[in-house]
């Protein structure tokens, strides 16, 4: 059975011999190392690092921008109980056109920002609730 | 229906090859219903665009601003001019409301807001100087109800004090 085996002349042959232990440790041969795993990305940051350096993130304008507004909504929750006689009608109903083509807006634009388009929703909510209460 | 038409019936309605209550899309039906909706509304701006453009024989400067990403056919020109209304309304109500009707919470927050957007308007790219003087006028106007309502409580302590 075995002179059906191929012998190959020894000059064709490889001439490291350190195959074995190459398992377990990296080992440069013809200018590429070898034997080693392909190094994984770092995938152990959580999601608040990931959010903190996303696009839509605190270092960014468009993070701060929508905080800023969320103020509206704020003051539109603590002002509803004031009277109707103190309270502008017409802010409020420009406000909630303003707010619905934001919605629209904040969907469209690149990167999409769901912070601005949830403090426009709720604005319209808080402002068009405010009206519905005044008429 | 007599005795054998009903067999009749239920032979072919069981044999027969026929599409019975099975979906088409691999999507719920409430996505597919938003899909439809969408179809409806949102594509008519591209139809009125394109009978615009068809309907005229524009210069290429009008057809340059006509087609921008950010031109009269897309949401990204309509929002701010709608911010634009916040000022004006604002404007208005300084003639034509009572000092009391003006809420100096909302005031101070158009104020902060329009001041840090105008801002931000010239740090974004691309910069977007009609969005940045849009936000600066309308913290301009909400200042100017700021000092207003300033202005009457330093005329009420004026009045109260001996």
């Amino acid at each position: 059975f075995f002179f059906l085996m191929i012998r190959r002349p020894p000059r064709s042959t490889q001439s490291r011999s350190s195959a074995a232990s190459d398992v377990y440790k990296r080992q440069e041969y013809m200018g590429i190392i070898i034997n080693t795993k392909p190094k994984m990305a770092d995938t152990s940051v959580n999601w608040i690092m990931k959010f903190i350096n996303s696009p839509v993130g605190p270092k960014t304008t468009h993070f701060w921008g929508p905080i800023c507004n969320w103020f509206l909504v704020v003051q539109g929750f603590l002002e509803r109980d004031r009277a109707p006689a103190r309270i502008s009608r017409n802010m409020q109903t420009v406000l909630v056109i303003y707010s619905s083509s934001f919605m629209r807006f904040a969907y469209q634009v690149k990167p999409r920002n769901w912070l601005l388009f949830s403090m426009h929703l709720m604005n319209v909510v808080v402002q068009g609730l405010s009206l519905i209460h005044i008429s | 229906l007599d005795h054998y038409g009903l067999h009749m019936y239920m032979f072919y309605f069981f044999f027969s090859s026929r599409r019975r209550h099975t979906r088409c899309s691999g999507v719920s039906w409430a996505r597919r219903c938003v899909q439809e909706t969408d179809k409806m509304v949102f594509e008519i701006v591209p139809k009125i665009q394109n009978f615009v453009m068809r309907s005229y024989n524009w210069s290429d400067g009008s057809k340059r601003l006509l087609l921008h990403p950010a031109g009269p056919f897309t949401v990204f020109f309509w929002c701010p001019m709608i911010k634009w209304g916040i000022s004006f309304v604002n404007v208005r109500d300084i003639y034509y409301t009572p000092l009391e009707a003006v809420s100096s919470k909302l005031q101070f927050v158009l104020f902060i807001s329009g001041l840090v957007w105008a801002r931000y308007a010239m740090v974004i790219t691309p910069k977007n100087y009609l969005l940045g003087a849009s936000n600066f006028l309308m913290g301009v106007i909400a200042g100017v109800q700021l000092y207003r309502k300033w202005r009457a409580g330093q005329l009420i302590l004026s009045l109260i004090h001996i």
